[in-house]
């Protein structure tokens, strides 16, 4: 077993509050690897750890010696992974110049570890889903975003999770970007652990993160959200929301989002709300007959499902929705 | 090519003079049981307050320093004065103070605000207060302001002080809260009684003169149910080479239905640490408006804190911060809210410039007791330059979904689309930058007594330059 300290805090603030960082004891897993859909036009090789992102979680994947999967090469279908329970996954993604690929990962009901960097040079895209069904995820994603590059990253948690999740997105280059979308329903004992950091060293770059998400039970959820303006970065701009629901009296719900700033011209917004069902909107569907505890799985699985649309794949949507009970939803033609 | 907006550095020639300390009146640096004993044989403390300043020794040399904040590596407590001998008793009449120290109240206007707008001044001098009076017709509605120390030793108030000191701010709190419980000195006590509703504000000013000391004055205030009072603290201090210490520690009890607006211009210089500790508990109804401008010190770490202790409990936090050359000010505030339907905001503006750091730290803590509670946070930041920083690190905790809670922030730099609206409209560069960076820094001025927000606005003392094309 390994105790890895995970999801530190940028700048450190009162201790009391818990938000420093996690403190995170993963089991030894025995080496496996991903079960990997590669499209025409992209490679897969297995090679040797070696030079990885700053991290505990790569210093420990290097230190079990888990081979890195090497994903390469661009194509219009995407790249689907499936991580196995109770596995540890090093992974990287490289994506030529100037070209586009998309990766989703769809994470078991059990317990796992796993880091996925990105290499995203000069005009390349890349987009990102993982998907966290259950289980006891502990996920890293580390983006070195090129000059006019292009990282969307979809996350979501649901369906009884306890998860450690890390995304550090290093905009380097100039107009780099990067947008994200991360959305939860937590229930009963579900945890949840982001740690999402934008670092913004390129001219012009530009971060966009929302948070969607929904508390209910006695689920806990700590958001740290940082955008991170490094000298340099003139003209860059960055923005973060987040909207949290509320629903039942036992939740427990931290949110920190930093702006950190060592530049003048740049501009930088995050803002924040926290709460309960607006009575106005409750008043309304129970007056059309509609039961108050309806209403709330309702307004939650609609807060998640706006999420759900920006996966952009029919495959992936379809497998959500399945899972959350909505086929109703589902609009494959 | 644009020119940078160009904003001075505050102005400080005001501040900066002293008077050579009596070596004599120093008591040994350092913080050993021995030094403690010493200072409070000094003050003729009672036995339990003795005993106190022993334990809180104790807490200070077993408590680590906090993982987060600005460094504080040049303060070594080994060097600091913790203790010095007043020239003077206590005095009411300016007359009788001895006249430096006069003239150095008179230098910084406290005796003329006391005759213009002031319910009552205490004055203090390093350790002690050398001046404390309040207006005949004040005492007369019973308020009681006096200095902590005599308060302490009269019958009328002893158990009073002794059922609140430190107990709002524990020594066990944080290490420097533990520092100010060994070796505090001055400070004020202040009590309004249930229904009196005092119009003009009471004033305490502390002026810290000696080379390398510090200075730990305690104010202890008692807002009775239904009562009002607007309490003003100002500081400064010469600069040096030497660091110096504020540890200072403010507690504040607001009763049902009471209001207490408590406003601070901190001004100390750039050689200061500024370690200050202040938290209000507010019961049913009651009001703390905290109205802060932090201007001064080499390093701050100060965050006023309000427990709404009450139902419907309402705090309010404004603030400014200008951080420049040498200075990195940790400021912000803590709300907890403990009690059903209590509410806050905090509005927040920090200016950075000339390498100066500014975070902005909070901390909102929604309990499951707080349903139907509301917060609000509002943090703005302006960069004038690129060697300068600004960081916001905001945390809100809630523990019960029957709670609404809203926080923004943005930083940035003046924009030149707004000022070149101005600019259409007929004014001038100069004056529409002006008009902007005055607009920023309004939020606290405007919430200050006329003079004060003059006070406040010469500190500043904006200069500016600036094309658009």
């Amino acid at each position: 077993m390994a105790t890895l300290q995970l999801n530190q805090l940028p700048v450190p603030t009162f201790a009391h509050i818990g938000v420093n960082g996690v403190s995170v004891t993963v089991p030894e897993f025995a080496a496996s690897e991903a079960a990997i859909r590669l499209p025409a036009g992209v490679t897969l090789q297995t090679g040797a750890p070696g030079e990885h992102p700053a991290s505990a979680i790569y210093d420990d994947l290097a230190q079990r010696g888990v081979p890195v999967q090497i994903i390469s090469g661009s194509a219009d279908e995407p790249v689907r992974i499936e991580i196995p329970a109770d596995s540890a996954q090093h992974i990287s993604v490289d994506i030529p110049d100037r070209k586009a690929l998309t990766v989703i990962v769809s994470y078991p009901e059990a317990a796992s570890i796993s880091g996925v960097e990105i290499h995203i040079p000069a005009y390349a895209k890349c987009k990102l889903v993982q998907v966290f069904h259950g289980g006891e995820p502990v996920s890293d994603i580390t983006a070195e975003i090129g000059e006019q590059a292009e990282f969307t990253l979809t996350q979501l948690w649901y369906g009884g999770v306890k998860a450690v999740s890390g995304v550090t997105a290093n905009l380097n280059g100039y107009k780099g970007s990067f947008n994200a979308e991360l959305g939860y329903l937590l229930t009963e004992n579900d945890t949840l652990d982001i740690n999402l950091q934008a670092v913004h060293n390129g001219k012009k770059s530009q971060s966009e993160i929302n948070v969607r998400g929904v508390l209910r039970d006695a689920a806990s959820k700590i958001f740290r959200g940082t955008i991170d303006f490094k000298t340099g970065a003139s003209g860059a701009k960055g923005a973060e929301r987040e909207d949290v629901l509320l629903l039942d009296e036992t939740v427990k719900n931290r949110t920190a989002p930093l702006i950190l700033c060592a530049e003048e011209d740049v501009e930088g917004t995050h803002g924040a709300t926290i709460g309960r069902l607006d009575r106005k909107s409750m008043f309304y569907l129970q007056s059309r007959g509609i039961p108050e505890e309806t209403i709330r799985e309702l307004m939650a699985q609609a807060r998640l499902y706006s999420v759900v649309k920006t996966v952009g794949d029919a495959e992936t949507e379809h497998a959500i929705l399945r899972n959350l009970g909505r086929d109703d939803l589902d609009q494959a033609p | 090519m644009k020119q940078k907006t160009q904003v001075a550095d505050i102005n400080r020639s005001r501040y900066d003079f002293r008077y050579d300390e009596d070596a004599a009146d120093l008591l040994s640096s350092g913080i050993t049981p021995e030094i403690i004993r010493e200072i409070s044989a000094e003050k003729g403390d009672p036995e339990w307050m003795l005993e106190f300043r022993l334990k809180a020794l104790a807490i200070f040399s077993r408590t680590k320093m906090p993982v987060w904040g600005p460094p504080v590596d040049g303060l070594n407590m080994e060097n600091i004065v913790t203790y010095i001998r007043p020239k003077s008793r206590m005095n009411t009449d300016w007359n009788d103070v001895p006249e430096n120290i006069r003239e150095t109240f008179e230098r910084l206007g406290i005796p003329q605000a006391e005759r213009e707008s002031l319910a009552g001044v205490g004055a203090q001098y390093d350790s002690e207060l050398v001046y404390h009076n309040v207006r005949k017709e004040v005492a007369e509605s019973g308020v009681v302001y006096t200095d902590l120390e005599g308060a302490m030793h009269d019958p009328r108030y002893a158990d009073m002080i002794r059922e609140h000191f430190m107990k709002l701010v524990p020594p066990t709190d944080h290490k420097f809260a533990a520092l100010h419980g060994a070796v505090w000195s001055g400070g004020s006590f202040v009590y309004v009684p249930a229904g009196v509703h005092l119009d003009i504000p009471l004033q305490s000013y502390f002026r810290l003169n000696a080379r390398g000391a510090g200075q730990f004055e305690h104010t202890l205030i008692i807002v009775g149910d239904n009562a009002y009072l607007h309490f003003i603290e100002g500081c400064s201090a010469p600069k040096y080479y030497e660091a110096g210490l504020h540890a200072g520690c403010v507690e504040l009890y607001i009763g049902k239905n009471a209001t207490l607006r408590y406003s601070t211009i901190e001004n100390w210089s750039k050689n200061m640490y500024n370690l200050n500790t202040k938290r209000a508990l507010v019961d049913e109804g009651g009001r703390v408006e905290w109205v802060s401008g932090s201007f001064g010190s080499h390093v701050s770490y100060l965050y006023p804190m309000s427990i709404l202790n009450g139902r419907g409990a309402h705090a309010e936090f404004t603030g400014i911060t200008f951080a420049g050359e040498g200075q990195n000010l940790d400021t912000g505030a803590k709300i907890v809210h403990n009690a059903p339907d209590t509410s806050s905001h905090m509005d927040t503006r920090s200016i950075s410039k000339s390498g100066g750091i500014s975070t902005f730290r909070s901390a909102v803590t929604i309990t499951e007791k707080a349903v139907g509670s509301r917060s609000s946070v509002s943090c703005e930041s302006l960069m004038l330059d690129s060697i300068s920083r600004s960081d916001t690190v905001p945390v809100m905790d809630i523990r019960t979904d029957k709670a609404d809670v809203g926080h923004e922030a943005k930083i940035g730099r003046i924009s030149d689309e707004a000022v070149f609206y101005l600019m259409s409209r007929g004014l001038d560069e100069q004056t529409a930058r002006a008009m902007i960076v005055s607009g920023f820094a309004d939020n606290v001025s405007k919430e200050l007594p006329l003079e004060y927000a003059m006070e406040m606005n010469n500190l500043i003392k904006l200069e500016m330059t600036g094309k658009t094309g």
